[in-house]
């Protein structure tokens, strides 16, 4: 990380402030990120109030009358006003107590931690395996630039980016399921209880469509970005100084160019965050994509809350850290005149 | 540099490239296609002809869906309105965010810290809660999508305008034409626009293949146009079922969309290519002016 | 009506008033005789016991529960059909028997009826259900607090003279003749016996299996009782019900085989089911997916719209496309497979001609008018869209709004103008009860005919099968000539199962695998 290093030593400061902007970054970010999670659960709140129908109506369904509707409304608590019903949700919140489900009554913690946590799994595992196989082939790609093992990635890479996410779902399912061969399950149902590490078979598929996904788009940035450091003045010079080819495009190409990719991971995590819905209803994967439409439809308000907090939660968090990265190892931004 | 229809010169210059011809090609047969096609069908869309998923035949070549409607009418008649709502909310999306990010640019100070901040906010929101609910709440109406899918690109838009912007701002010519006395607004439009056109014409591109994608994803869903309209996204999802009978019914819509995606992802790579003159695919032309706007932003500090 | 004693009911020989079919009941009493119906599927072998049962099941969600007060999708019918009994059941000939009861008697006037609870029928935790059980459980279904589903069908109870007259009889007194409420509770909306203080969180029943675990929108487990009542059922000794999200993922999970059977298919997965060496069953369900339409709102209003609407409707084409020509044609008239339904009344066709002079009469040319659909049930959404190509023809123009399931049953349900609905079968005159009296709770065409109405309260106080059959005969005829519902067919409830799965029954009552009847299943 010679290359960091050098950078960071180049800067001037005064001032605590001054002296340490990666502190100052991550508090800002930190305190706006508090900020936010506050403003996006009122109007989130605020939206769920606006729905048609409640939870009433979702509990009772097609069996609702006018006096099994009030009972479970008053049952429910909701036919107190908005603003009190909020309040006690973020007095609980702030006490670490999320509340109980309209939908079964059971606390929001303990039904969606799990949940939680078998999305998460899949997308740090699909993170992870994603940004591997397809950053290693876009490093191989650019020092092969020009080969057909290039041209050939380059164009499967632009073919997948054109797919919409369900259809490669789909086509894995079909391949590996149903129709061609019968190796993997079709459906990833874990059982409630149980880790998402203790059935690594359910996992095979719907990591694979997620790292599938992705994997262009962090190809496709590792490429372009190692080809750029490749050629940059840098590297020309460590090159001209005789380093063996492997030492250069290991040594100095490769860490100038982590951090464009490392922005593209991010923004790629941000993205299965949001998208992993679909992947979670192809497979009925039990994560917290399939929560969220589940409780919007059951208008279960205190579970809506929850699932957003983590979301947002997730999101302020990758932005810090990407930010972090991209402040250690972007250039100064020229000055006027 | 004064540049009133200079991104149309750009256009021309990318579409000479091998790169733009093959995207053009590609994007333009799906585009005319879904324009021409509702007048060439050679059946009603709505209107059940055959047995369910029936196979192709000479009559109906591409077989029949999961109501007996002849797939390949619908295939013809279900691209104009996905097209539509993709276009319209990429031009909301990109509008919205080149207003703020080059008024954040030029103001500078306070206001570009309130709207970057709002930006920040605005991308911590879980885009797919905040579409889900105005759906739920609103109905799955054709002007909610647009409206809704248009606001979640314009933050990540303004990013990027901003940090391209600031370039200009910076320069000498932007300094001169302030100084001889022009409003703001003149010369955010009128010299500071046409410089970061480039960027500009790449995030168009990228959002529009991002757009059509979405409302695929939430037609899918079901939550997105709803039926019996023909729509390529719905249609995937509606026939899937019968996928082993007649699968040309679920390929076709997928064929065309990935079509349409890959030609759109290729053209807009020669716009950026011809605008910077190098070897960047175009997402990175985005992250890298995303990364050095975030420092620019605490560069002041480092200063 | 006399009583029916136990020995008749084994000797199929009791006729009269109890049962609707002439034909003698169904024997379902313990020993060594189960529910038996027309049509059984061929089974391999004899039962054995053994095994677990794995179930794939759609409509789940995170609402779902093991109360059988409330019971609201398919999954939570499931769990309640086999976590406890209920008196009275339907078996796969839609023929009401009695269940855990063992007796149902009303008085001369019907307006009090005697019930007695077997003997020997013993909870999850091993105590045995006598009176005190069956009398809580009533008052829990009528509970004004937090009324049951099956609050309707005991509509005029008077609980404070419920009498107890020995240790597993007792005698319900109602405010008013009430001779259909034997038929009443022949259906999923019913009295499910459960020990007094039941506790939701902790259920137990007298039903064949216990539950062993249950996470709300993803799995319940149950285990086998050993000591049900109804032996050797029931035969498998787990139960494991999981729920997926749509049929796509319930159909793969079958074809890989991580479930045993599957509930509530479309027509169109029936060959790649099939071609993968799994089983599908047809059956002829009474359930019925109406289009509804408001008989005290424009342009309904006018019985002529309505005629003309249903003369609009090609049934059988209809069928043909949405259900692969499964299913039974309809006549706008409900309870199909009730012996009191009239098969002499001329089956309605498509006449398009006649349905627009009808509208031409009534001033309504060209018509528009939205209907309202959502996927609430199979095919739901298709017929609608089948039904707007078909009007059509008549030049009316049908605009259809899809809502979502919870929208649809919201606030405006049962306010729609047009829209569609879905109902498990029930015998007739109950199903007017819920539906066609503006007294009923589920009224969605605000139907309110003064001579219907009268004639049903004539048939409330009449004990002769016979003469109750010619009145239900008139109110079927005031419903094909004046109702609000469009009814072109009762769609087929098809399921699918693996090849190991034994004792699969085609049946008659509209939900899947005869009202969820595992108990009656083996495995190979």
């Amino acid at each position: 990380m010679s290359v960091l290093t050098a950078r960071m030593g180049a800067v001037r400061l005064r001032g605590f402030g001054r002296r340490h902007p990666l502190v100052r970054l991550v508090v800002m970010r930190a305190c706006l990120g508090v900020v936010t999670l506050w403003l996006v659960s009122v109007v989130i709140f605020a939206a769920t109030q606006a729905l048609p129908g409640n939870a009433a109506y979702a509990v009772l369904g097609h069996t609702a009358t006018p006096q099994r509707l009030q009972a479970v409304e008053a049952e429910l608590h909701l036919n107190r006003p908005v603003v009190s019903q909020y309040e006690s949700w973020i007095g609980g919140v702030l006490r670490g107590d999320f509340g109980s489900s309209l939908a079964n009554g059971e606390s929001v913690a303990a039904l969606i931690g799990p949940r939680v946590v078998n999305s998460a799994v899949l997308v740090v595992v699909s993170g992870v395996i994603g940004t591997l196989i397809a950053g290693a082939l876009g490093v191989l790609a650019a020092a092969r630039r020009d080969s057909w093992f290039d041209h050939v990635a380059s164009v499967v890479a632009l073919g997948v980016t054109a797919l919409p996410e369900f259809v490669v779902a789909i086509a894995l399912v079909i391949l590996f399921s149903v129709l061609v061969l019968h190796a993997l399950p079709a459906v990833s149902a874990i059982p409630p209880g149980s880790e998402p590490w203790q059935n690594l078979k359910e996992l095979v598929l719907p990591v694979a469509t997620l790292a599938i996904v992705i994997a262009p788009y962090i190809f496709r940035m590792a490429r372009g970005a190692m080809v750029e450091a490749m050629e940059s003045d840098y590297v020309e010079m460590a090159r001209l100084k005789g380093l063996t080819r492997r030492r250069v495009l290991l040594l100095h190409a490769f860490p100038n160019a982590i951090p464009p990719v490392v922005q593209v991971v991010g923004l790629n995590l941000l993205y299965l965050a949001g998208g992993i819905v679909v992947v979670e209803y192809v497979f009925n994967y039990p994560g917290v994509g399939a929560a969220l439409v589940d409780a919007v439809s059951n208008r279960d308000i205190p579970v809506i809350q929850f699932v957003v907090l983590v979301l947002t939660a997730f999101y302020v968090f990758v932005n810090i850290i990407t930010d972090v990265v991209a402040l250690l190892a972007s250039p100064r931004r020229r000055t006027a005149g | 540099m004064r540049g009133g229809w200079e991104w149309l010169g750009l256009l021309a210059r990318a579409a000479r490239t091998p790169r733009g011809v093959a995207g053009i090609t590609l994007a333009g047969v799906v585009i005319l296609l879904a324009i021409v096609g509702p007048f060439v069908a050679p059946h009603q869309p709505t209107v059940s002809v055959t047995a369910t998923f029936a196979p192709p035949s000479s009559a109906y070549p591409l077989g029949a869906d999961d109501l007996g409607r002849d797939v390949l009418s619908r295939v013809l008649a279900g691209g104009w309105l996905l097209l539509a709502v993709a276009a319209g909310s990429t031009a909301l999306g990109v509008g919205a965010g080149v207003l703020v990010g080059i008024a954040a640019a030029y103001f500078g100070g306070v206001t570009d810290g309130v709207l970057m901040r709002l930006v920040d906010v605005l991308l911590a929101f879980p885009q797919l809660v905040f579409a889900l609910l105005l759906v739920s709440v609103l109905g799955p109406h054709v002007w909610l999508i647009l409206v809704a899918v248009g606001i979640s690109h314009a933050p990540q838009v303004a990013r990027v305008v901003r940090a391209a912007a600031l370039d200009v701002c910076e320069r000498d010519f932007v300094r001169a034409v302030e100084l001889l006395g022009a409003p703001a607004r003149r010369v955010m439009v009128g010299e500071v626009l046409p410089n970061v056109l480039s960027v500009v014409m790449v995030e168009l591109g990228l959002r529009f293949t991002y757009s059509i994608l979405i409302i695929a994803g939430l037609s899918f869903l079901g939550f997105g146009i709803q039926p019996p309209a023909a729509n390529w996204g719905l249609m995937i999802n509606e026939n899937r079922i019968g996928l082993v009978a007649n699968p040309w019914a679920v390929v076709a819509p997928v064929l065309l969309i990935a079509v349409l995606t890959i030609g759109l992802n290729t053209f807009t790579d020669a716009i950026a290519r011809t605008s910077l003159g190098v070897e960047r695919p175009a997402e990175q032309l985005a992250v890298v002016a995303g990364v050095s706007g975030e420092a620019a932003s605490l560069g002041e500090v480092v200063r | 009506m006399r009583t029916v004693t136990r020995r008749e009911l084994l000797s199929g020989a009791a006729k009269g008033g109890l049962a609707l079919s002439a034909g003698g009941l169904i024997a379902a009493c313990g020993g060594s005789s189960k529910t038996t119906s027309s049509h059984p599927l061929p089974s391999a072998t004899k039962p054995r016991h053994g095994g677990t049962l794995t179930i794939g099941l759609t409509g789940g969600s995170s609402s779902d529960t093991l109360d059988p007060n409330s019971p609201v999708n398919n999954t939570d019918y499931a769990r309640v059909a086999n976590l406890y009994d209920a008196l009275v059941w339907q078996d796969a000939n839609a023929r009401p028997y009695l269940r855990v009861a063992e007796e149902m008697t009303p008085n001369k006037d019907a307006t009090t009826w005697t019930i007695r609870l077997r003997k020997g029928v013993l909870f999850h935790d091993g105590r045995e259900a006598t009176a005190d059980d069956l009398i809580f459980s009533i008052k829990r279904v009528v509970n004004p607090k937090a009324p049951g589903e099956a609050a309707n069908a005991l509509h005029g109870i008077d609980t404070g003279g419920i009498r107890k007259l020995d240790r597993y009889t007792i005698s319900v007194p109602f405010s008013h003749p009430y001779s259909t409420f034997f038929l009443s509770l022949a259906n999923n909306i019913t009295i499910y016996l459960v020990p007094v203080g039941f506790d939701p969180k902790r259920p137990i029943g007298t039903g064949p299996f216990k539950l062993v675990s249950f996470t709300p929108g993803q799995r319940s487990v149950f285990a086998r009782w050993e000591h049900y009542w109804d032996q050797p059922l029931p035969y498998v000794d787990q139960l494991v019900m999981v729920d997926y999200s749509d049929e796509s993922s319930q159909v793969n999970a079958l074809l890989a085989g991580q479930v045993d059977c599957v509930n509530l298919l479309s027509q169109d997965v029936i060959g790649s089911v099939t071609s993968s060496g799994k089983k599908i069953v047809v059956s002829d369900g009474g359930g019925w997916n109406p289009f509804t339409m408001r008989v005290d709102q424009p342009p309904f209003d006018d019985v002529r719209v309505r005629q003309a609407f249903r003369l609009i409707v090609d049934r059988p084409k209809m069928m043909e496309i949405v259900f692969g020509g499964h299913g039974t044609i309809g006549n706008d008239i409900f309870a199909i497979w009730d012996s009191a339904y009239d098969h002499g009344i001329p089956q309605r066709q498509q006449d398009i001609e006649q349905a627009k002079h009808l509208l031409k009469a009534a001033g309504r040319e060209g018509l528009t008018v939205q209907l309202v659909t959502a996927d609430i049930a199979q095919g739901v959404v298709n017929m609608a869209q089948v039904f707007a190509q078909q009007a059509a023809l008549a030049g009316v123009k049908v605009n259809l709004r899809k809502v979502t399931v919870t929208d649809f049953y919201g606030p405006n349900y049962l306010k729609w103008v047009f829209a569609q609905d879905y109902w498990y079968y029930q015998p007739y005159l109950p199903q007017v009860q819920q539906a066609t009296l503006p007294t009923a709770p589920f009224n969605e065409t605000h139907f309110d005919n003064p001579r219907y109405n009268a004639l049903y309260q004539q048939a409330l106080s009449t004990l002769d099968e016979a003469k109750r059959t010619e009145i239900a005969h008139e109110m079927q005829m005031i419903d094909y000539t004046e109702g609000g519902y469009i009814i072109p067919f009762f769609p087929p409830v098809i399921d699918g199962y693996g090849a190991n799965v034994q004792g699969v029954v085609r049946s008659k009552v509209g939900s899947s695998f005869n009202d969820w009847d595992f108990r009656s299943m083996w495995l190979t």
